[in-house]
């Protein structure tokens, strides 16, 4: 009965360093992922960013361009993003050329948006329709 | 010890008597005496070793039990202070690296690159730390211009006829008119921030930002000077019907 009562105790025990051991590693990953997560940042990838061109969503392309571009998701990594970062950079750089025309170098934001505008290949028109829905075609 | 037949002289471990021939009582006795002793010896020290083997399992794992136990409860306390420990993380990286920090700010701040100050101050965690309090504002200031460009843009430019359209072109305008009134108030909260002496640059880039949201609402919906100075008076809603009548003309 008393040598029982030993082997009862000792697999308590030994359930219980197992359990203790399981909730330490569980316990440690929650604190990793803690402790990264002002750190943690997402990327968007090149189809998401073709689908938001897709849906004429230029707002959240924008967004995600600039969101990659500073985590050094670039295309030269990835030539997946060269047709969305170019659209992304010719939205941007048709608000400038419409609004800051007067104290931006206009020569250099018109050629950076025909280098843009090439790199969109057979998708060129989507810079056209920029263009035409920002009324910028007058200006140039 | 002597032979019980011929009283000779014996030796313990004798069996028989070397004058007589006859058996040695005493050493059979002693042998099974022996015997009897080994095998109690056997026994005890077996049960010793046991015992010792038990208590040193239970030993050990009671000891690891209070190790782990203890280990948790650190784990947990760290757990429930990850934000604190976080936050103290990222303050000494930022404050290691202020110069390089300040230095590409100050260059952003220069170019008026708005997207570039807040992604920046994003990517670097600037935006929690206590070492680039005073450039809150600025960060705020850059943020506020870059929704409305980017509501302008929503606006403008995208397809507003998808499902994926999920506001109304009121409520956009309604987001450009609110954070029009915060950057202009922002240029307030710089006195706060920064604290005296406020450098020149740092007054430039706010006055900046606001010129520049202001050429946003004039070329977008077509306000003139009038109208973005009247607007700092105006309430939130009244400042959005303002934009909404530009806009629908």
């Amino acid at each position: 009965m008393k040598k029982d009562k030993k082997t009862i105790a000792s697999r308590i025990m030994t359930i219980a360093v197992f359990i203790l051991t399981a909730s330490l590693i569980i316990e440690l990953i929650v604190l990793g992922v803690g402790l990264r997560q002002g750190r943690y940042r997402y990327t968007v990838d090149a189809i998401s960013m073709v689908y938001s061109i897709r849906n004429g969503d230029y707002e959240n392309l924008v967004r995600d361009y600039y969101n990659n571009v500073y985590q050094n998701v670039t295309e030269e990594k990835n030539k997946d993003y060269i047709i969305p970062y170019a659209v992304a950079r010719y939205v941007e750089s048709a608000i400038k050329y419409r609004v800051y025309a007067n104290r931006i170098d206009a020569a250099e934001c018109i050629s950076n948006m025909e280098n843009d505008k090439q790199l969109m290949g057979e998708f060129a028109y989507i810079a056209d329709d920029i263009d035409e829905r920002l009324g910028i075609g007058k200006i140039k | 010890m002597k032979c019980d037949y011929c009283g000779s002289n014996l030796g313990i471990e004798d069996e028989l008597c070397p004058h007589c021939g006859n058996p040695n009582t005493h050493a059979r006795q002693h042998s099974e005496a022996m015997r009897m002793f080994n095998s109690r010896f056997r026994a005890t020290e077996a049960e010793v070793r046991e015992n010792t083997r038990r208590f040193n399992r239970f030993t050990v794992t009671l000891t690891v039990l209070a190790v782990l136990v203890a280990l948790n409860a650190i784990v947990l306390l760290l757990i429930a202070n990850s934000w604190i420990i976080e936050d103290s993380m990222i303050n000494k990286r930022v404050a290691r690296n202020m110069k390089t920090h300040v230095a590409a700010l100050d260059e952003m701040m220069d170019a008026r690159d708005y997207r570039g100050i807040e992604y920046y101050a994003n990517m670097n965690n600037l935006t929690y730390s206590e070492a680039m309090r005073k450039y809150d504002s600025v960060f705020n200031v850059a943020r506020c211009y870059n929704q409305i460009q980017n509501n302008i843009i929503e606006l403008f430019i995208n397809d507003r006829d998808t499902k994926y359209s999920y506001m109304s072109d009121e409520e956009l305008i309604e987001y450009i008119a609110r954070n029009y009134e915060y950057v202009y108030d922002l240029e307030e909260e710089l006195d706060r921030t920064w604290g005296e002496p406020i450098p020149e640059y740092a007054k430039v880039f706010v006055r900046n930002t606001i010129d520049d949201a202001g050429l946003l609402l004039k070329e977008f919906f077509g306000v003139t000077d009038d109208d973005l100075i009247a607007m700092r008076d105006m309430t939130t809603s009244r400042r959005a019907l303002l934009l909404e009548e530009a806009y629908s003309r």
